[in-house]
């Protein structure tokens, strides 16, 4: 897991918080989910009994009326669980007059996987909510998918039919639009946004975590919906057929609602985030076409996404208050549900598009290493296809009866649209045209992206004319075309852009090879799958139906059968994205050599992503002009100010002696070190050559174990006065702060001499304390990086030769030491000789232990009975080691070792004469 | 960089358009894409439609051709870690990009609304068009023939006449649609649509299509269907007069008369 450690600004008083004092919410995240639970049975509660009561006061008859109770309690309950999961509990304290601390960042920030599972303000930790919890959905829904086409494979009814296929579809579109492909584009533009932009974070952090956090409950009622059933009018519930439905249409009007509003508040955020928090030097021709693209879309989801959620309103009050928007037998429109509708609903194919195209523009230009082709007019374009979106919404209704006219206005409102998108599709070859391609993963999917879109397009021209599309809507063409727009379109850029900010995002690169798998499996299955369809539609086929013309058997068998391709694609990719973010190599800074601001900072990204205002200097696509640069990253004053890069690191210096292989002090040093930019110099004053050597060995542990965590670190032992070597240390270093480990106050050599204080004057720095028991020092060092060496030997146990031997091993790499003497006791095991063998065993290897600390190599001892096959098998299931080193034995011995070894790799040692085993 | 370095490329990009172009137009000719033009409607749409796959042709193959060349072509070595040149744009080749497509949308969008303007006026020469009244309900058509005072669940039409239908619904929305002609219109509840104009060619005659909601209209919208007869003039005549006198015998035989099928406004 990917952790945003936050700074340890208690224990370093100049560490990098930026100033911000930071600690995390002490509560549980039990704590939340069961607050959140009773809250949600709460809003039940209400729903159920505030209903009742108002119908029992005003004397309405009958008491029970199902779907009013549904209406309430699912609202409620909602409502509810927002309030126990801890999304107002900031504003309730500040709306009761209680004090609030505006600089309070403790819901802010992840240092483990459990804070991703509560209320949190930080957009980072958001981005990554909303990613999983999309993905989780998109699961959801493709088995859904799977399931329509299984039941499509052939002609008649196979696994359902009618109601319950009508289920399956609408759910298939209602998750798909509203949970997957709309939140997606929210959670990858909430993670990189701010940071493109040159921000600590959104505008609105609190508001940001409301937003994802009504997510879930929303994806679940629509969810409950397909379940429960009564959902069944398709993702559009056109009136009246939706107003006949039951409960499912009801929760998906409410969860619309959910969605709907956290995509208005998103929306509202991206848009203030976007104008006000601009680094220095962003103006708008240097913003990133990604930051365009959300800018736009926000303004779309702004203006449009009110539109829906009335929509809904009004089907809902209809259906439970008893109004009549849109009931015919009482003076209402029927019509007008799908002018309000697609109002919305068109332009909604833009805010699940244009984010892409922002994507799609960072990836081609970074993979092409050229700026993008006429940069202006793709800005533009965007824009203009935002304004024009809202004046073709009724090309959905060409035949619905609609008023006459406005076909043929639509029609070329509708085709003008081809215009913009065009000039976006020609900018994006051009910028292709003479670049530098690199293959990655991304750039396939950009690619890729290019292939399907331009074929979605061109059949939404086809369809944009008013004959042709009299001709084809309502048939498998739509289908066809809306996947090639939304999955070709929207969920390639997607891929694009989570494989493309993967590396970004966890901290870890990706497997490419899986990536290339996804890719190509998607791809093939995708046009197998979709492109069929356009005949499908053509030759008569109509959409929403179960059963079809036998003629169309064969062709609706490949279909389904090419569809697994995709789903064995995802699953390539869910295994990719675990287990990369489990165990994937680091990722580097900026692993694709990209301009824009995120690459200019630590992967992931400290806590507030910057410490000092950065500094934006040019545009944001500068490839191929010598010297250039988007922007520059400076490290906080606190730490001396200066550029901050991947690979210029600003120094702490860490004084320590037998401490520095101690726990708290790694701890401390790994803390700090996350941030991506402190470099770590461990200094150790030694008076013999005995001590030097230990030490030596002590500095490549540590060394090992921090670069294990990415973490670049050096030793140095010094001889001499150790405050004026620490200061000329301090001095070839450039060192910005000291930290001086010692053991507790009582112990240590060091305090009483008032070290801390002496170098804190000699050498004028911050100077901070970390104190390491006596016990952590001489504890071994289980940490990832280290090899794990276990020494069996009998006799030699506690000879120089052998501790010369494992010396030598330890100078060799980094490893740790685990030294185990088989005692081969008396018949009986309880006697008192068994005993004494025993002792005298424990004593040995103490002995033998204490002496290799002493010498700096971290090593811990057991004593095992029995021979030293049996010893080895007991040691080797409990220690796992990756090496043995065995003192020389008969070749059986060595045979059988080998044998229980589990991999271990086996050395034989031959000891000097002086040492017979 | 100079006009050299530029020719060699006119060639090779050349040749992948064609490529790509005969594909498609493989694609688009050996393949039975657009069910039987039954109506004289059709034919103007199948030839917009016919426009539109043409031209999207050439432009899939244009910018495809110029994509798998790059990317065939400006492919990086391994290890080249060098940029492209920074070439921000240029400004005749943005116009000229934008004044094709405005060229081909304006042209498709004018054809449009003339094969709208064409199939959907009333015809005025000899007598007139035929108007049906059509219902919906979940999950049934229902034909009337007002002139006839005859009720049907199968629509039967007389070749080389318009015929006209008027929409309603009962209850949701359904869609009245026959592949064969084009022309599709919803029938919506409270409202009469009477866009679905349509004459069937005379050498189709005696044909059956099948007639679809394409509305999604609840459980049973897969299995609401009917039948469109396409009759002669003259079997059409000879149906509507036996049809005529049916329903005038049945009503005399069974007073009183069932209420006339017409929907609450």
């Amino acid at each position: 897991m990917a952790t945003h450690a936050p700074s340890s600004g208690q224990q370093i008083p100049h560490g990098s918080g930026g100033g911000h004092a930071h600690h995390t919410d002490y509560r549980s995240i039990r704590h939340w989910w069961i607050r959140a639970a009773w809250c949600s049975a709460a809003g039940v509660l209400v729903g159920l009994l505030l209903p009742f009561f108002l119908r029992w006061v005003f004397g309405l008859d009958p008491l029970w009326n199902e779907q009013v109770y549904v209406t309430t309690t699912s609202l409620f309950s909602v409502i509810g669980f927002l309030i126990g999961i801890g999304c107002f509990d900031w504003w309730g304290r500040w709306m009761v007059g209680k004090h609030v601390d505006y600089e309070d960042h403790s819901f802010h920030g992840a240092s483990s996987w459990r804070d991703y599972f509560r209320v949190n303000t930080d957009h980072k930790v958001i981005g990554v909510q909303y990613l999983v919890i999309v993905f989780s959905f998109m699961v959801i829904s493709g088995v859904l998918a799977e399931l329509v086409r299984t039941e499509l494979a052939q002609p008649g009814a196979q696994i359902t039919s009618g109601e319950g296929y009508n289920t399956l579809f609408s759910g298939h579109a209602a998750l798909m639009i509203f949970l997957v492909i709309i939140p997606s584009f929210a959670g990858l533009a909430n993670y990189i946004l701010p940071i493109m932009i040159g921000a600590k974070d959104m505008a609105f952090p609190k508001l940001n975590a409301l937003s994802v956090w009504m997510l879930p409950p929303a994806g679940l009622m629509i969810l409950m919906g397909i379940i429960l059933g009564g959902y069944s009018s398709g993702w559009t519930a056109y009136t009246p057929l939706a107003t006949q439905a039951g409960t499912g249409t009801t929760l998906f009007e409410i969860g619309v609602q959910f969605a709907g509003a956290s995509s208005i508040m998103t929306a509202v955020n991206f848009l203030v985030t976007i104008i006000t928090m601009r680094a220095p030097g962003m103006t708008v021709w240097r913003m990133p076409l990604l930051v365009w693209a959300n800018a736009t879309t926000s303004a779309l989801v702004v203006f449009g996404t009110p539109f829906i959620a009335g929509s809904q309103f009004m089907t809902l009050f209809d259906r439970v208050m008893g109004t009549h928007f849109f009931d015919w037998n009482a003076g209402g429109d029927v019509v007008s549900y799908q002018h309000i509708f697609w109002f919305y609903s068109h332009p909604a194919v833009y805010i699940m598009m244009l984010p892409g195209f922002g994507i799609i523009s960072e990836v081609l230009a970074t993979f092409s290493r050229k700026p993008i082709f006429g940069y202006r007019a793709v800005a533009f374009s965007t824009v203009a296809i935002a304004v024009l979106g809202f004046g073709v919404w009724a090309h959905h209704m060409f035949v619905s009866g609609m008023a006459p006219w406005l076909r043929i206005p639509m029609m070329v409102t509708t085709v003008i649209i081809a215009i913009p998108t065009g000039v976006k599709v020609f900018s994006w070859v051009a910028t292709l045209w003479r670049g530098k391609i690199h293959l990655q993963t991304p750039m396939l999917w950009a690619l890729g992206f290019l292939f399907t879109f331009v074929i979605g397009g061109l059949s939404g021209v086809f369809l944009g004319t008013l004959p042709a599309d009299i001709f084809s809507s309502d048939t498998y063409y739509i289908v066809a075309h809306i996947h090639y727009v939304l999955f070709g379109g929207s969920v390639f850029t997607v891929f694009a852009g989570v494989y493309y900010w993967y590396p970004k995002m966890t901290g870890r690169m990706y497997n490419e090879k899986l990536g290339k798998w996804h890719f190509w499996l998607t791809f093939f299955g995708f046009n197998l799958t979709f492109m069929p369809m356009h005949w499908l539609g053509l030759q008569g086929m109509p959409r929403r139906v179960a059963d079809y013309d036998p003629r169309f058997a064969n062709l609706n068998l490949i279909i389904s059968l090419a569809s697994i391709l995709m789903v064995a694609g995802t699953a390539v990719f869910f295994y990719n994205a675990i287990t990369s973010w489990r165990s994937g190599p680091k990722a580097p800074w900026n692993p694709w050599r990209g301009r824009t601001l995120e690459w200019l900072v630590s992967s992931p990204p400290s806590i507030f992503n910057f410490d000092a205002t950065p500094q934006v200097v040019g545009g944001p696509y500068q490839y191929g002009i010598a010297g250039a640069r988007h922007a520059i990253v400076f490290a906080p004053e606190e730490i001396g100010g200066g550029e901050l890069t991947e690979t210029t690191h600003p120094t702490i210096l860490v004084v320590a002696r037998d401490t520095v292989t101690g726990k708290s002090l790694l701890d401390a040093t790994r803390e700090l070190g996350t941030h991506g930019y402190w470099r770590f110099a461990f200094v150790s004053p030694a008076d013999t050559d005995a001590e030097r050597a230990a030490l030596t060995r002590r500095h490549a542990l540590a060394v090992a174990v921090l670069g294990q965590a990415g973490i670049p670190a050096s030793g140095k032992v010094v001889s001499g006065d150790i405050v004026q070597e620490v200061a000329r240390a301090a001095q070839d270093e450039h060192a910005h702060e000291i930290m001086i480990a010692t053991y507790p106050l009582g112990e240590s050599q060091w305090l009483r001499q008032d070290l801390v204080d002496r170098i804190r004057k000699a050498t004028g720095l911050p100077v901070s304390h970390v104190t390491v028991s006596h016990k952590e020092s001489r504890a071994t060092l289980d940490e990832p990086g280290l090899a794990h060496v276990m020494v069996v030997a009998q006799d030699a146990v506690g000879t120089d030769a052998l501790l010369d031997e494992v010396r030598r091993r330890a100078d060799r790499s980094p490893a740790r030491f685990t030294v185990v003497l088989p005692a081969d006791v008396p018949s009986p095991a309880w006697g008192d000789e068994a005993n004494a063998v025993r002792r005298d065993a424990v004593d040995r290897v103490h002995r033998a232990i204490e002496e290799l600390q002493r010498s700096g190599v971290a090593a811990q001892g057991e004593v095992a009975d029995g021979d030293i096959l049996a010893a080895a098998r007991e040691t080797v299931g409990a220690y796992r080691p990756d090496e043995i080193l065995v003192v020389t034995s008969t070749a059986q011995d060595l045979a059988a070792l080998r044998g229980i070894a589990r991999g271990a790799i086996i050395d034989e040692v031959v000891l000097g004469a002086g040492a017979a085993n | 960089m100079g006009t050299t370095s530029r020719k060699e490329h006119i060639l090779p990009i050349a040749v992948i358009t064609l490529v790509i172009s005969a594909i498609s137009v493989v694609v688009a000719l050996a393949i039975d894409w657009l069910p039987d033009p039954a109506a004289k409607e059709a034919d103007r749409v199948d030839a917009l439609i016919w426009w539109t796959v043409w031209a999207s042709i050439g432009i899939f193959a244009v910018v495809m051709a110029f994509m798998f060349y790059s990317v065939w072509k400006f492919r990086a070595n391994e290890g080249d870690e060098s940029d492209g040149p920074p070439i921000h744009g240029h400004t005749l080749l943005e116009i000229v990009w934008t004044a094709i497509p405005t060229v081909l949308i304006g042209i498709t969008a004018a054809w449009g609304a003339i094969v709208l303007i064409k199939n959907e006026e009333i015809a005025k020469a000899g007598p007139g068009p035929l108007r049906i009244e059509v219902l919906a309900q979940q999950f049934a058509w229902e034909f009337t023939y007002p002139d006839l005072g005859v009720t049907t669940g199968d629509l039967r039409v007389p070749v080389d006449r318009q015929v006209i239908l008027n929409l309603r619904s009962k209850d949701v929305i359904h869609d009245f649609f026959v592949y064969e002609t084009r022309i599709k219109g919803d029938a919506v509840p409270g409202i009469v649509n009477d866009l679905v104009r349509f004459t069937m060619k005379p050498e189709y005659a005696g044909s059956v299509y099948p007639i679809i909601c394409s509305e999604l209209c609840g459980s049973g919208h897969g299995v609401m269907r009917a039948q469109l007869r396409t009759l002669s003039q003259r079997d059409y005549a000879t149906w509507a007069a036996d049809a005529k006198a049916d329903a005038a015998a049945a009503k005399a035989a069974a007073p009183p008369p069932p209420p006339p099928p017409t929907p609450t406004p």
